[in-house]
């Protein structure tokens, strides 16, 4: 097992280094595909990284499955190599929505990730980390969900408010501009396609105002 | 030459700082209440330490400056956020000062103080600070006229971990030095409840499940462990944060700071995105009034307003977005 990420690795052309893992683009059977691989983080002692690394292996690729099952677009699971933390998914063309979002689409943007979302949390699925840099716009124009690392399957309401919370947050500190109007438009379509809509969008409310020091009229506890 | 005096008092510390307008500190004096063995503070007990020897450490400061009253041209104070009984302290005697001998007064928030004075003594311009401390566990940086939370903590903050399981644990106050000292001696790790939310994390979840540890495992075995989650999570938070903002440095400041589980940590993980980790000497971590002096400093250089007596108020709950920055260029 060890030997095959190396043999793989020989081929392989480094493309990026996110917060938990590394990308590398590599040949897989003949097609481009992408290869994500959690290292080992020298930060954290061996026993609690071992675990964390291998549990957030396991649960991203099996949440990729069943949301592909389901038709949510996320790019193909192809190969996982499960002793070394890595799996192997195909190379998705097309743009990161944080750096094409603009005045004309993101309108479209906010009706089609609302769908999409509204869709995952209908499946028991919330993604843990739903920024506008883990969509992405692909050339025949659909919206993909990628980095299932925090995600989670669950039917609790507070989490799939965590994950509208996250979003408001990127998109109030980066797209100053569009935030309150994109959101707006998200809420809507989010509410028309998920039944439990409602209650997310009252948690949402709710801890959006659970950070620190918010003065007396705002918070909600303490 | 201008001076400017920085009163601090929002917790356990009330202390009186005088810098010149070069950045150079003159005095930096600082009394500070202690709780009862093992106890926390007690906020009026605290307020009232604090009434007492104020007076004395004003004149004290002058005196270490070798200046008097007259020369002083702006007073600091920290305003928020804090513990009421203790901030209305410094508040008043502030208020006073400006009031009786004229002086232009600035309400200064304490957060600010602390990332302000690390950027200026470590003489770095656009980090990451992470401000971890018995007030704040946030991940800020700067951008577009003020300094934004990138990540957070939801519940409570890495200083009240600390102290609140010193606390249970019979460990005296304050807590965050012997739990490090302790957990140097520990070897097995206990597997505890690890929380990341995005960039946010959530402590109170491990905070009890640590408490419950004690009855099981040596106290050394669970500082360790303790110790071992509660920074991976904030390190993680950090690290996601980063690849996020794109900054080429991070500053750790407040008081957890000084702890060097936590940098050695905090410099494996900057390594990786080649990123410099930073921290002030450790006597400039914990609260002062040199912090809030040179935010004082900064107002007053860059021409900001200052805040009439009758209107300076005190905030127990501010956040440190809301402060404007003046000196800052987005």
């Amino acid at each position: 097992m060890e030997k095959m990420l190396e043999e793989i690795l020989s081929n392989a052309k480094f493309i990026y280094r996110g917060a938990e893992s590394d990308l590398y683009e590599i040949n897989f059977l003949g097609r481009k595909a992408i290869l994500k691989w959690r290292k080992p983080k020298p930060y954290r002692i061996e026993a609690l990284d071992r675990y964390i690394r291998k549990e957030r292996t396991i649960r991203e690729v099996t949440v990729m499955l069943k949301l592909r099952r389901y038709g949510v677009n996320v790019p193909r699971v192809f190969h996982i190599l499960i002793e070394n933390n890595a799996f192997i998914m195909e190379k998705l063309s097309g743009v990161i929505v944080r750096d094409t979002i603009n005045l004309e689409n993101y309108k479209w943007i906010a009706k089609e990730l609302g769908r999409i979302v509204a869709k995952m949390h209908n499946l028991n699925i919330v993604h843990g980390d739903l920024t506008t840099s883990n969509v992405i716009l692909s050339p025949d124009h659909k919206l993909y969900l990628i980095d299932f690392g925090l995600s989670a399957v669950t039917t609790k309401i507070e989490e799939m408010a965590v994950d509208l919370e996250l979003l408001y947050r990127v998109l109030e500190s980066t797209h100053t501009r569009i935030y309150n109007e994109f959101f707006e438009i998200f809420k809507e379509i989010y509410l028309n396609n998920f039944s439990y809509g409602c209650d997310v969008l009252r948690e949402f409310e709710r801890i959006r105002r659970m950070g620190r020091y918010i003065p007396k009229e705002e918070r909600v506890w303490r | 030459m201008n001076y400017i005096m920085g009163i601090e008092s929002t917790a356990h510390t009330f202390a009186v700082g005088i810098v010149n307008e070069n950045f150079e500190i003159l005095a930096d004096i600082r009394y500070i209440y202690r709780p009862r063995r093992s106890m926390g503070i007690e906020p009026r007990e605290a307020a009232e330490h604090h009434s007492k020897i104020a007076a004395k450490a004003v004149k004290e400061a002058l005196s270490t400056a070798k200046i008097s009253l007259e020369d002083i041209s702006a007073i600091a104070y920290s305003y928020g956020p804090g513990l009421g009984p203790c901030l209305r302290i410094g508040a008043t005697i502030s208020r006073f000062l400006a009031a009786y001998y004229d002086i232009p007064l600035y309400p200064v928030h304490h957060g600010l103080g602390h990332v302000e004075l690390a950027c200026q003594l470590l003489g770095i311009n656009d980090p990451m600070v992470v401000l971890v401390s018995g007030g704040h566990t946030a991940i800020l940086g700067f951008s577009e006229g003020r300094w934004r939370v990138y990540g957070e903590t939801l519940d409570i903050t890495l200083g009240n971990l600390l102290d609140s399981f010193a606390r249970e644990a019979g460990i005296p106050f304050p807590g965050g030095p012997k739990i490090e000292e302790i957990a140097r001696k520990g070897k097995r790790y206990i597997e505890m409840p690890y929380a990341v939310k995005g960039n946010n994390i959530v402590y109170s979840g491990l905070l009890t499940y640590a408490i419950d540890m004690l009855r099981k495992y040596p106290l050394e075995d669970v500082c360790y462990s303790l110790q071992e989650t509660a920074f991976s999570a904030l390190v993680e938070a950090c690290e996601r944060a980063l690849v996020q903002l794109k900054k080429r440095d991070i500053i750790i400041a407040g008081g957890v700071a000084p702890n060097n589980r936590l940098l050695e940590m905090m410099k494996k993980m900057g390594e990786q995105h080649m990123v410099g980790v930073h921290r002030l000497e450790s006597r400039y971590n914990p609260d002062n009034g040199i912090q809030i002096a040179i935010v004082g400093l900064l107002y007053y250089k860059s021409g900001y307003p200052p805040t009439e007596p009758s209107k300076a108020i005190i905030k127990q709950r501010v956040r440190i977005e809301r402060e404007e920055v003046p000196w800052r260029k987005c």
